[in-house]
């Protein structure tokens, strides 16, 4: 078990006086099977003159902030402690088993994976996906193979490039061009998942942005990360980083997940005021903090 | 319609029908159903000439109220009702009623527990398939029913049993237009409509606005209900305008509203309004960009945040569209008696093929036609409510739906509990800002239109009946006329002789310099090539008309198609000539000094009638300073001075006033006393400034109000300076400067938006 410590700040610059402003924040970090939260605060400047936290269809927990004060800078910055151990891998079984069981999964959890496996926004199926998927997942292989498989396809195949997409920029484009970035590649490992009947969600986190000495800093790690995560009925869901060709082990901290990207964008806000130039900056600092209680007898 | 009509033998209408199917008039054994024999004795009485004539009759009332007819299948409106005996549709109601119930429970299961699909009893493809099921709608209850509206279309099968071929869920459309045909079927059909004895569909919408008021969050009692319209090129616009006119709400749109401290409010001219319930009549995806996925524009910010926290009622709720789809429809009969114990009354259908038929008028002739009805219902704190009554479709058009019999439509009311009502809006005096600058600008758009037309006018007829005007002193005559009709056009102000373009201009120093050639050119560049010409004009006008349909009488929608079309003859350049021209513009303005009369006689006095007369005023004020200052500013030789003046006075509709008071030839000096100072003129630039001060006055005090009033001092306090003189290029170049300051300010004060809204912004990963 490591204990991070996470300062997530986002800061919005205008060159106007902005009047008000209403945000819709997936900041604050999620309980999840391998990670426990034990603290985490989420706060404004200027500060919001209403706040209020609902847990929406997938269980994360969501911040509405609304400002009503004049600024020309608005900052959300959260901090939290979180747990993580690392995940359980499962033994590997026919990826073909998986969708056929998929279908009868009626738990909460499993008709939230199913919905998982049909297009959404910005992850939606496409044969060019499927091709793409099946050098990885043949018709006899296992789906955690095809997963690892995946992800270092994508790595090799793929250059990390921040300037050659955006929020908007379409799979197809991705898939053509062959460059992007950690969102990119999250969902084109989603869409070729769902394209092949897998159920496949989008995960929000952070990676440890200082490693050990000798541990080698991951790609992504000075802002918000994502990466994916796979459904296995009667076991549950298996992360994997297609942006460092890895199953995540206990150094990427979750903070919400859902279909792809729109249902958990870390801010997302409608800003009142004269039409101006906007400038964002974020800074993400993961630290590993000291064990607070070494095991005795080590 | 318009047809050769031949003698309609409704009594024979039987031999049209098909055996094999349903019809609503004969059964199968022939005989004309009992609720039936007294309508169509009635309609074969009244003959094809005059049902003909009443159809048409019923047509244009129905486009007058901006619907759009014909449909998108070219069909009108079918005057011969769809007659249902109250025994049925009360069986059609339990129906109906049944349905709401289920598809209420689904929903809340959906957005709930989510436990019908872990029961079995849905697939997730059906459950959360598409892109209908809203995230942000789960996990929380809304303040009253998600389904406070509903409609289905319904037709019947062979054996006459009623089946759902559609759910409206999210936002059901068409009550309001049921109950235009109804009013407008009720004044051409009255006899037939009484003896009849047809229910009403009045008690329906009261039950609306009771379920309505029901839906107030009781964290938010004082909210009044709005009614969130579509874009005013919405197809639905000029339902959702009806609607809330019925209702007595005020129509706004997503600009018109903002939330604060988690409330939302109207932005009115009096201030910002909570509202505590809205009909919003846009889907889902256009309710609030901070929730809705993909991110949009469109809609409120925080909106669905104040329903979630229970500051706000919506009707219908935030993600109702996911009960809406027929992927539901073949698990219906096993949901029914699983959650409601019950057999599902309304069997859905997808395939319409044999469904049951009725008679319809088409083209003049009787024929049996397949067809839908749409039928709608209201949820309240009692039950389920079914309008008596809808909007059917056939081949002869849309039809108006009647249920005949049962108890006395007077015993029939609204709910028997304690009817809750939210504070009764005074709509005189909330007035939407957006509202009101659509009707200020409606205003200047009028009057601004009706100046040129008439100038041109004035122009065109003076040089067609004394076309040697132009040969006294070099052509001044025509350089002054093309001058003012140059500046009203919004010609850029280069001197005030500039001609125009297409002119004759003088040739530079070659001599004695000529006016125009005629005044053709300089009416073709007044009418339709400058930015403020008449064509442009008048189109704003038609669609400052759209965005305010609300508050303008039936009416005036004829005029203001009238004003489209001619409109559109002004744009053709072809058409533009001669006595062609003249007439068009003799139409014209007619039209609008028939819409200046309507909105002079048929509106309230109320704030948005202000902003109509403000804007009308300042200007009709503008105007005549520019028209004087276009025409006197450079002293006119004195042969031709009178002509000026005389087409001046023309221009500004006083001439005749001058000539009753002076009974003399043109003299500047009296004209300038009739049109500036005389405070009698309706014309004169003192009686506009008077009526601007009074309709200042009424509207309510506001923050930045305060500099209109010094504005009209120092105009007034210019005017005492000239007084008894001729105001002089200055004086009027000032005052014109003073005006274009009122409206600024006019501009600033009551319709400046909220600062404009930033594109929706995510952080990316």
């Amino acid at each position: 078990m490591i204990t991070y410590q996470v300062r997530h700040r986002t800061t919005y610059r205008y060159d106007a006086e902005m009047t008000a402003g209403h945000t819709v924040a997936h900041l604050v970090p999620r309980t999840t099977p391998t990670q426990t939260v034990r603290t985490s605060h989420i706060r404004s400047t200027p500060t919001a003159a209403e706040q209020h936290t609902w847990i929406d269809v997938f269980g994360n927990l969501c911040t509405y902030l609304s400002i009503e004060q004049p600024h020309r800078r608005l900052e959300v910055e959260v901090l939290s402690e979180v747990v993580v151990s690392p995940p359980v891998v499962p033994t590997d079984r026919p990826w073909a088993q998986v969708v056929a069981e998929g279908a009868d999964d009626v738990t909460l959890e499993g008709q939230l994976a199913q919905w998982c496996s049909q297009d959404s926004p910005h992850a939606a199926r496409s044969p060019a996906l499927a091709d793409y998927a099946r050098t990885s997942f043949p018709s006899d292989g296992g789906v955690i193979d095809g997963l690892r498989d995946l992800c270092v396809r994508i790595f090799n195949d793929f250059a990390f490039d921040p300037a050659a997409t955006d929020i908007s920029t379409p799979l197809d484009t991705v898939l053509t061009n062959r460059r992007g970035v950690c969102q990119d590649f999250a969902h084109l490992a989603i869409g070729c998942l769902r394209s092949l009947g897998l159920p496949a969600r989008y995960v929000s986190g952070y990676l440890e942005t200082t490693p050990p000495p000798g541990v080698p800093k991951m790609v992504g790690a000075d802002a918000s990360h994502a990466w994916c995560s796979v459904y296995l009925p009667g076991f549950g869901w298996v992360d994997a980083d297609p942006t460092n060709a890895m199953l995540p082990p206990d150094r990427h901290i979750t903070t919400a997940w859902g279909r792809d990207y729109a249902d958990v964008a870390p801010l997302r806000g409608v800003t009142f005021g004269p039409p101006a130039t906007q400038t964002l900056s974020v800074s993400v600092d993961v630290i590993r903090l000291p064990d607070e209680h070494p095991v005795a007898g080590r | 319609m318009g047809h050769a009509c031949r003698v309609l033998h409704f009594a024979a209408y039987g031999s049209h029908t098909q055996p094999e199917r349903f019809d609503e008039v004969t059964d199968t054994a022939g005989n004309t159903r009992a609720h039936w024999p007294a309508l169509l004795d009635a309609f074969e009485k009244l003959g094809c000439p005059e049902l003909a004539r009443r159809g048409s009759a019923a047509e244009r009332l129905v486009a007058a109220a901006g619907f759009v007819t014909p449909d998108a299948n070219g069909r009108t409106v079918d005057p011969v009702p769809l007659v249902f005996a109250a025994n049925e549709w009360e069986r059609l109601s339990a129906g109906i009623a049944q349905r709401v119930e289920l598809l209420e429970h689904i929903a809340a299961d959906l957005y709930g527990a989510r436990s019908l699909v872990q029961r079995g009893l849905l697939p997730v493809d059906a459950a959360l398939g598409g892109l209908d099921y809203l995230p942000a709608a789960h996990g929380w209850v809304p303040s009253g029913p998600r389904l406070s509206r509903y409609a289905a279309d319904i037709v019947r099968d062979a054996s006459g049993r009623f089946l759902v071929v559609a759910d409206h869920t999210e936002n059901p459309v068409g009550a309001g237009q049921a109950l235009l045909l109804r009013s407008v079927l009720t004044r051409l059909f009255g006899v037939e409509h009484r003896s009849l004895r047809v229910q009403p569909l009045g008690p329906w919408f009261d039950t609306l606005r009771t379920a309505l008021a029901e839906l107030a969050p009781t964290q938010a009692p004082s909210g009044r209900v709005a009614v969130l319209a579509p874009s005013p090129l919405h197809v639905d616009y000029a339902e959702q305008a009806l609607l809330a006119t019925h209702l007595g709400y005020n129509l706004v749109d997503a600009g018109d509203l903002a939330v604060r401290t988690g409330r939302l409010y109207l932005r009115a001219i009096g201030g910002m309004e909570p509202i505590g319930v809205l009909l919003r009549a846009v889907p889902d995806s256009a309710l609030d960009p901070l929730d809705i996925t993909p991110a949009t524009a469109m809609g409120v910010a925080g909106m669905v945040q104040a329903a979630r926290c229970g500051r706000l009622g919506l009707s219908n709720a935030a993600g109702s569209s996911v009960v809406g789809g027929s992927r539901l429809h073949r698990f219906l009969p096993q949901l029914c008696l699983e959650l409601l114990g019950e057999e599902l009354l309304l069997p859905s259908v997808m395939n319409t093929v044999g469904r049951a038929t009725t008679v319809a008028l088409r083209a003049g002739e009787l024929e049996a036609s397949a067809y839908t009805m749409r039928v709608h219902a209201v949820r309240h704190a009692d039950g389920v409510a079914v309008l008596a009554g809808g909007i059917a479709h056939s081949t002869g058009g849309i039809k108006d739906v009647w249920v005949v019999g049962g108890s006395d439509p007077s015993a029939r009311s609204t709910p028997s509990s304690g009817v809750l009502t939210l504070h009764p809006i005074d709509l005189r005096d909330s007035l939407p800002c957006r509202a009101a600058e659509a009707l200020f600008w409606l205003g200047r758009n009028a009057e601004h239109a009706e100046s040129v037309a008439r100038s041109v006018h004035v122009a065109l007829s003076t040089f067609r009946v004394d076309p040697d005007l132009n040969d006294i002193e070099g052509g001044a005559w025509g350089q002054r006329v093309t001058s003012v009709l140059a500046l009203i056009s919004g010609a850029p102000a280069e001197g005030t002789a500039a001609p125009a373009e297409g002119t004759a201009a003088p040739a530079e120093g070659a001599g004695k310099a000529s006016g125009p050639a005629s005044m053709v050119g300089p009416s073709r560049d007044a009418l339709s090539n400058r930015p403020d010409a008449l064509a442009n004009t008048l189109g704003h006008l038609v669609s400052n008309a759209a965005t305010v349909r609300e508050f303008l009488s039936t009416s005036t929608w004829r005029l203001t198609d009238a004003v489209l079309s001619e409109r559109n003859l002004l744009v053709q350049p072809a058409q533009i000539n001669g006595i062609d021209l003249l007439d068009l513009l003799d139409r014209t303005l007619s039209s609008l000094t028939s819409l200046s009369g309507l909105m002079q006689e048929s509106v309230v006095r109320g704030p948005g009638w202000r902003f109509f007369d403000l804007g009308r005023r300042l200007e009709r004020a503008r105007l005549l300073v520019t028209t004087l200052r276009a025409a006197f500013s450079v002293p006119a030789p004195m042969l031709v001075e009178g002509a000026i003046g005389e087409f001046v006075l023309a221009c500004t509709e006083s001439l005749v006033a001058y000539r009753r008071r002076y009974r003399t030839d043109i003299e500047l000096d009296s004209l300038f006393d009739l049109l500036i100072v005389d405070d009698r003129n309706p014309r004169s630039l003192v009686f506009q400034l008077d009526r601007i001060a009074e309709d200042l006055a009424t509207l309510p005090d506001r923050a930045g109000r305060g500099t209109e009033a010094e504005l009209l001092g120092q105009i007034t306090g210019l005017l005492a300076s000239v007084r008894a003189d001729r105001p002089c290029e200055s004086v009027l170049l000032h005052i014109d400067d003073l005006l274009a300051t009122l409206v600024r300010d006019v501009g600033t004060t009551w319709f400046a938006p909220l600062p404009g809204a930033q594109d929706v912004t995510t952080e990316a990963q």
